[in-house]
């Protein structure tokens, strides 16, 4: 019978423990135990950042492809249906990583941050703490949802009480109008002083003032513009070029940069460098530069006399002298399909080096940028705009002139809006597609497109169909998981 | 007085209850026979096999009478018999009986032959054993003998082409390389790999095991079969067990030691430096590249057309195998016990790739007291792997070799190690084999201890229990070389560390019994089981100032690793099962099962299923009223059905859980981040397998030709099915859902025929065949009805999708190349605009699927299958005098293969790379092509996009192994010498296949648990080889 009453004394063992044995939790945080400290709060806070580093997000792929829809530059290789995008050929936005990696990523800055907006408040911490992570948060949502709707229009706007919010895209009013709430949000929670790679007030009031400038709102935009460059927080960093340099990244001028880490990310620079730059002249690593987006022959001659911003944005092939892997000569890049490469971010690169992730920050919003947006403002509220591209508005040289001296030109009494066009392709080019999102808004994109000559087989003649090209077509991914909830953009099939 | 010495000992304990009750009959007689004390016959003997071998435990019985005794362990009995004349039936289990009639007392010899062992031949099931005349499921059985021909690395390789329906994909030839089984085709679209059970033990995987130490493996394909194992054997059970010491034999040490040298069987070509300037000069020509264009310099250079490098040259190498195995074994009355060791060595065919493995095995049974016996298995599993980097879209060696311009010198400075440096993204593939120094160590520690206990003659307990640790590192270096190319411009090590413990609790209680024509068995028992998988990942450090191989530690990095990561995973499970069989005079046979298991995969509400089973068989033959019985031997027809669980989806997928998601950089530096990445869902359960198997056994010409076939038809319901959410949800990982179904159905055939026993010349001829017909019913979950899998360059290449096979490829088809601009203008859409207006003659013509007048990623089609329709072997050896011959061949029909490679090798990629020698076939207007399209860089018309000229017909018929070996004989040894044998085996010589690239057998995809497989980067090709071994006995 001993042997028996082994058996049962087994059996009743298992059975008898089998609940708690057959729980096992995960060893990492669920949502149950998770929202509880300070600590916490702020590593969810850093999990909304992450995205942003991602390869198509801020510095990366599709935000340096943007330009290739502009006139400045064109894809010089690979993602031919990007390419099609981007030469208005395109009926849909397929088998295109570039497209739906960054819509993905920011979706992951918006679900986040949106996650740290409804869970922190009910943390309890130290109040200033808390607040500002809720006005990094609601900053964040406010920059990934503009990055959207200047894309694709009305996106789905994330709710984490509605899990139906994800599967139907808002109108492009609404989604604007979240812009908007989240930024004001914003404003009330961050101060003007903040730690690298976090926006301060700088950020969220400039961000306010470009989401007015592309809804036309332009007292608003004034009044944001104006907020950040009285706040005397602000100047532009005295050398163009410098700014692009890892000393000095993280100028005052930048109000918001994506932090940098070696060895890691971004690579932006290695997005612009040609793969082969002496061509055979001097040593160098070959293969290093992915060439991925170069400039064209057009955008080099379009500098005025004297800009010091192009020789800092752009490098002719057999005319221009780069440094680059500690050797200065005249650059060959011989397998561009241009002559012009964009060199804006190749300072890190003028010394050897060993690594295509230097360290450089990359500003996702600039002063400049927000005394243009200012100068901007002031001419539609003037009697200028793109509609008055020739009335001089002297209201406006203030900013203006501010951004058109630090490169080195003469000042103009009273600029005009082409002189304002001028600035804002010059002075933000390369970085992430103003241009192109710019003459949009303006309505002057099939104007200046379509009147574009073809530049070599790589930038051909294009026609820009304001109905249709004003947005992409959205990810055409998203529509078929969807099931048909999330619908294509008008002219698309 | 005389009766305490009669020859009563404890019986050996495979003596069946009916021989032991044969016993006490006898044993009453006996007392009678010395109560009547008439003239006796006082017989001795010796019981011997046909090679003069000592049979013990064979029965010796007086012919009608229940009289008798059983050779002891030297084979010697003796009898004492009353009368003048008996007839001695004598017989023992796994020889012919025989009769001797003796008429005088006095020693007798009786030799026994060995029987043909198909009928008694015995099979090895979960939790126990059974005579293969009763089994019901379907189950292959394959002996030691055919998984250790001495020349494979895994038990899994030889077990390729042994079992009908059982499909061994082989992920790659790499030393080392993994091995992807699937039983009777994909039964999910989660992970395929069957369950595997070691020496009882259920075990991850057994690549690690030597083939030397297998005595046999059961395959348990339907569901009755592999029901006893519930949750775990939806996708089937392998059962391997390993070989054992037998008791009362004397010690046998065995040797045996395999040489040989591999080389690839087939390398593709790429252009010569003079052709590609050709073909780039013709591409930029089409292309109307202006003339003032500075990338015509390159081509115009003389210095470029000097073809200096085959590159491919440069990277392989004949590659060397070795393998040594020792083995000890033996056992006493009491005890047995077997000790083996292995060790097997492999420098691959491509530089600097190479495998080491040592093995260790120990068991040993002891009978502590009468009827218990305790016994464990140890086993010790030690191995270093070094890789060469063969999957990356551009890191491959392979691809590498194939996409490099061949005027590029292999070095600029071969004295100071300066590559040359290659045209685009691909690196100087030397360069990459010499910088990336990829290691794998792993160890395993894996052991089982047992005790077992038999009483009332028909019932045995046992208890057993094993645990199984493991342990891998892995360690990547990757050294700067100077030109080397992308990739090779920093140097970097990386590390990381895993453990796995498991350990499994099984107790049983089984019970045996034949009353007359009866004979029921039945089996209860329960098992739990949990294990943990810890991993940790040091981080990358950079900047190494001196990259000797000494030195490649953190603690010699110029910038430390600022992120080290962690995790653990955790699982348990727990079971009872039962099995009840029944047989009624070797006619008719009845089996059934339950398992009821319980799951920590899923929540506490959806935790437990039950999975039960019935079989039954009637073996024909054995009817009196069986007309055929001078042919027919054997014909059982077989039926089964059974459900079966699959909880093979990762842990914790009812929790919603919030983890490490990479460093933003604040203020700085790292800052640890997290975030929700994955959405619960707490309603998922078991998936559910049902199979119903129809088969037959069929034994012809006295069971010389030996048939099995098998129907069956096998459906998953409530498959896991990880739900694709748009990404507006902001989570990477979408949840699981039990939405889906998939059905296979198919047929298995096997038949040996073999030489009559006894023959000098002796041969046996074995085919199999399977087919399975796959379809993923539906996914069942609204808004999406496919998945898409496997990128290859940024391009998702093959689909899941409702109605269809799972896992085939899915690109746009190519109709034909264009051979004129009428035929561009004519091919048109329903409203009449020119479908291709980009296109121009030479380029490729495609398939408008969904009729909407252009060309896009919508007019995808399915293209193939990349699981084979039909997988086949067949297997010739034979004998004489001394001599052996076996032969294996094994193939597959109807399977796809995605060539990655053609994407240079026939378009152009772009003018940094090279192109392969099928390019010069392209389309010209003097010489117009239909397959291959004209060459171009702008590529206007998209020729390049993955399109059916990118599929290939998989299929393929290869010389597995051809050996011959000589045995020789006892006068050319000595006496101390009891076996030795020679052997040469001709390994993958042959390879009849229509595929153009590496080689045709092409594993899983990157992830090896993939459903999708023949997505060709440029994989690890089989090698072929040339073997000698010789095998020793002692």
């Amino acid at each position: 019978m001993k042997k028996y009453s082994i058996i049962i004394l087994a059996l009743s063992m298992l059975s008898s423990c089998s609940k708690s044995f057959l729980d096992k939790e995960p060893h990492t945080f669920t949502s149950a135990v998770f929202w509880q400290t300070a600590d916490q709060a702020e590593s969810a806070l850093a999990g909304a950042y992450t995205p942003l580093q991602g390869e198509e997000a801020l510095g990366g792929e599709e935000w340096a492809s943007m330009e290739s829809f502009s006139d400045i530059g064109y894809e010089n290789d690979n993602y031919p249906d990007f390419i099609a995008m981007s030469e208005f050929r395109a009926n849909q936005n397929t088998e295109n990583d570039l497209s739906l990696n960054s819509y993905t990523e920011y979706f992951q800055v918006i679900k986040r941050a949106s996650d740290v907006v409804a869970n922190v408040p009910n943390i309890t911490m130290d109040e200033a703490q808390k607040k500002r992570i809720l006005g990094e948060a609601n900053f964040l949502l406010g920059w990934a949802y503009f990055t959207e709707v200047i894309r694709y229009g009305g996106v789905p706007l994330y709710d984490p009480a509605n899990p139906e919010s994800p599967l139907t895209r808002a109108t492009e009013a609404d989604t604007w109008a979240n812009i908007e709430r989240v930024l004001l949000e914003a404003t009330t929670q961050l101060s003007w002083d903040h730690e690298k790679g976090r926006p301060g007030l700088g950020a969220a009031w400039g961000l306010l003032a470009k989401a007015y400038a592309y809804q036309q709102k332009w007292t608003e935009s004034k009044n944001a513009a104006e907020t950040v460059i009285n706040s005397g927080k602000h100047s532009l960093y005295p050398v163009f070029r410098d700014l692009f340099t890892i000393e000095h990244d993280n100028a005052s001028e930048n109000l918001w940069v994506l932090g940098a880490r070696e060895g890691e990310y971004p690579i932006t620079g290695t997005l612009y460098l040609p793969n082969d730059v002496w061509g055979g002249a001097h040593d160098e690593p070959l293969g290093n530069g992915w060439r991925l987006v170069s400039a064209t022959q057009n955008f080099y001659d379009s500098y005025e006399e004297g800009d010091e911003r192009k020789a800092a944005t752009v490098a002719k092939r057999n005319v221009d002298v780069v440094t680059y892997f500690g050797v200065t000569d005249v650059l060959k890049a011989p397998n561009n399909q241009s002559p012009v490469v964009c060199v804006k971010f190749q300072r890190p690169f003028e010394q050897e080096y060993n690594n295509l992730a230097p360290g450089l920050s990359i500003a996702a919003l600039r002063y400049s940028d927000i005394l243009l947006l200012d100068a901007e403002a002031i001419m539609n509220l003037s009697g200028g705009g793109p509609q008055n591209r020739t009335v001089p508005v002297a209201a406006a040289a203030v900013p203006f002139n501010l951004v058109r001296e630090r490169a080195g030109l003469d000042p103009i009494a009273a600029p005009t809006f082409d002189d304002l066009m001028y600035e804002r392709k010059h002075e933000l080019a390369f970085e992430g597609g103003d241009r192109h999102f710019d003459l949009v808004r303006w309505g002057l994109a099939a104007e200046v497109y379509n009147n574009l000559p073809a530049e070599g087989t790589y930038k051909p003649k294009r026609t820009f169909d304001p109905a249709k090209h004003r947005l992409l077509p959205y990810p055409q991914s998203q529509i078929d998981i969807s099931n048909g909830t999330i619908k294509q953009n008008p002219g698309y099939q | 007085m005389n009766l305490l010495r009669l020859p009563f000992r404890p019986a050996p304990v495979w003596l069946s209850p009916t021989i032991r009750g044969l016993f006490t009959v006898w044993l009453t007689c006996i007392v009678c026979i010395f109560a009547n004390a008439q003239t006796n016959l006082n017989i001795t003997g010796k019981v011997m096999d046909d090679k003069g071998n000592p049979v013990p435990g064979a029965s010796v019985v007086v012919r009608g009478t229940k009289t008798g005794t059983s050779s002891d362990s030297s084979g010697n009995f003796k009898l004492t018999l009353p009368g003048e004349k008996a007839v001695l039936v004598i017989s023992s289990v796994g020889f012919n009986g025989t009769e001797i009639t003796v008429t005088q007392s006095g020693p007798v010899d009786i030799t026994l032959v060995k029987k043909d062992n198909t009928n008694e031949e015995v099979v090895v099931i979960g939790y126990g054993t059974q005579k293969k005349v009763d089994v019901t499921g379907a189950i292959a059985s394959v002996s030691g003998d055919k998984i250790n021909q001495g020349i494979n690395q895994s038990v899994a390789n030889s077990l390729q082409g042994q079992a009908p329906g059982v499909t061994v994909i082989q992920n790659s030839g790499e030393p080392g390389g993994s091995t992807n089984i699937v039983i009777r085709g994909t039964g999910t679209i989660n992970n395929n790999s069957p369950l595997y059970v070691v020496d009882g033990i259920i075990a991850p995987d057994i690549n690690g095991l030597n083939p030397a130490d297998v005595e046999n493996i059961s395959v348990l394909k339907d569901a009755a079969s592999a029901a006893i194992y519930g949750s775990r054997g939806g996708n089937g059970v392998v059962i391997v067990t390993t070989k054992k010491g037998k008791r009362n034999q004397k010690t046998n040490v065995s040797f045996n030691t395999s040489q040989g040298i591999q080389s690839a069987w087939r390398m593709p070509e790429a252009l010569n430096a003079a052709d590609r300037n050709m073909i780039h000069k013709e591409a930029l020509t089409n292309d109307g590249t202006p003339t003032t264009d500075p990338i015509w310099d390159y081509y115009n250079n003389p210095d470029h057309a000097v073809t200096r490098t085959d590159w491919f040259n440069e990277i392989l190498q004949p590659g060397y195998i070795s393998n040594q195995d020792l083995a000890i074994r033996g056992g006493s009355g009491q005890s047995n016990y077997s000790f083996s060791l292995g060790f097997l060595n492999n420098d691959g065919i491509l530089k600097g790739s190479n495998f080491q493995r040592y093995n260790i095995r120990f068991n040993s049974q002891h009978e502590l007291i009468k009827n218990l016996t305790f016994g464990e298995n140890f086993s010790v599993v030690l191995s270093d792997t070094k890789t060469a980097e063969t999957r990356g879209d551009y890191d491959g060696v392979l691809s590498s070799a194939m996409f490099n311009f061949r005027d590029i010198p292999v070095y600029v400075d071969q004295a100071n190690k300066i590559y040359g440096a290659p045209s685009g993204d691909f690196p100087n593939p030397v360069a990459s084999l010499d910088s990336r120094d990829y290691k794998t160590k792993r160890a395993s520690l894996i052991g089982n201890i047992y005790l077992e206990y038999k009483f009332l003659k028909m019932f045995t307990v046992k208890t057993d229990f094993g645990y199984d640790w493991q342990f891998s590192k892995s360690k990547n270096f990757v050294a700067i070389a100077d030109g080397g190319g992308r990739g090779l411009t920093q140097n970097s090590l990386s590390e990381n560390y895993a453990t796995n413990n498991v350990w499994v609790w099984n107790n049983t209680i089984s019970f045996d019994k034949t009353i007359d024509r009866h004979h029921v068995t039945a089996l209860a028992g329960m098992s739990a089981e949990s294990g943990i998988y810890e991993y940790t990942g040091a981080g990358t450090a950079l900047n190494f100032s001196n990259q000797d191989p000494a030195l490649r530690y953190y603690d010699n990095a110029g910038t430390f690793p600022n992120h080290a990561n962690g995790s653990a995973d955790d699982y348990s499970l727990q079971g009872y099962f039962g099995r009840v069989t029944y047989e009624f005079d070797n006619r008719y046979l009845l089996a059934g099962n339950i398992r009821r298991d319980g799951s920590s995969k899923f929540a506490p509400d959806h935790r437990w299923g039950t999975f039960p089973s019935i079989s039954g068989g009637w073996r024909l033959s054995n009817e009196s009223f069986f007309p055929l019985k001078e042919s027919v031997s054997e014909l059982k027809i077989r039926a089964s059905w059974g459900q079966l669980g699959n909880d093979k989806i990762p842990n914790y997928q009812y929790f919603s859980t919030i983890s490490s998601v990479g460093s933003p950089t604040l203020n700085g530096v790292p800052y640890t981040a997290v975030a929700q990445n994955s959405m619960a869902n707490t309603n998922i359960h078991w998936e559910v397998t049902t199979q119903t198997d129809i088969g037959i056994d069929l034994g012809l010409l006295k069971n010389r030709l030996l048939v099995t076939a098998d129907y069956f038809d096998r459906r998953t319901t409530d498959v896991l099915v990880q739900v694709p959410l748009v990404a507006s949800y902001g989570v990477g990982i979408a949840p699981f859902q039990n939405a889906g179904i998939v059905s296979n159905k198919g047929f298995e055939l096997g038949a040996t025929y073999r030489s009559a026993p006894k023959s000098k010349f002796t041969y046996q001829v074995t085919a199999n065949v399977s087919s399975v017909t796959n379809k993923l019913e539906t996914l069942g979950v609204e808004g999406s009805n496919e998945i898409f899998v496997s990128n290859y360059k940024n391009t998702l290449v093959g689909r899941i999708a409702e109605g269809e096979a799972i896992g085939h490829f899915y690109v746009l088809k190519a109709l034909g190349i264009f051979q004129t601009q009428e035929e561009i203008d004519a091919y048109k859409d329903k409203n009449g605009n020119v479908i291709q207006p980009s296109a121009v003659p030479g380029d490729v013509k495609f398939l408008d699927a969904n009729e909407d007048g252009v060309i896009s990623a919508k007019d995808r089609v399915n293209a193939g299958n990349s699981f084979p329709k039909l997988s086949y072997s067949f297997n010739i050896s034979a004998g004489y005098s001394g001599f052996d011959f076996n032969m294996f061949w094994t193939g597959t029909q109807g399977n796809k293969i995605f060539n990655g490679m053609k994407l240079g090798e026939i378009f152009m990629q772009g003018t940094s790379y090279n192109n392969g020698t099928d390019i010069l076939d392209r389309w010209t207007p003097t010489s117009k092509s239909t397959t291959i399209p004209r060459v171009t860089v702008k590529d206007l018309n998209s020729n390049k996009t993955f399109n059916t000229l990118y599929i290939e017909d998989g299929s393929f018929l290869r010389m597995k192994y051809l050996t011959v070996g000589y045995t020789f004989g006892e006068d050319l040894i000595g006496k101390k010498i009891t076996k030795l044998r020679a052997f040469i085996t001709l390994q993958n010589m042959i390879t009849i296949t229509k595929y153009s690239g590496f080689d045709p057998e092409i594993g899983a995809d990157v992830n090896s648990y993939s459903n999708i497989y023949g997505v060709d980067r440029g994989a690890y090709p089989q090698a072929k080889a040339f073997i000698f071994g010789i095998n020793f006995n002692f």
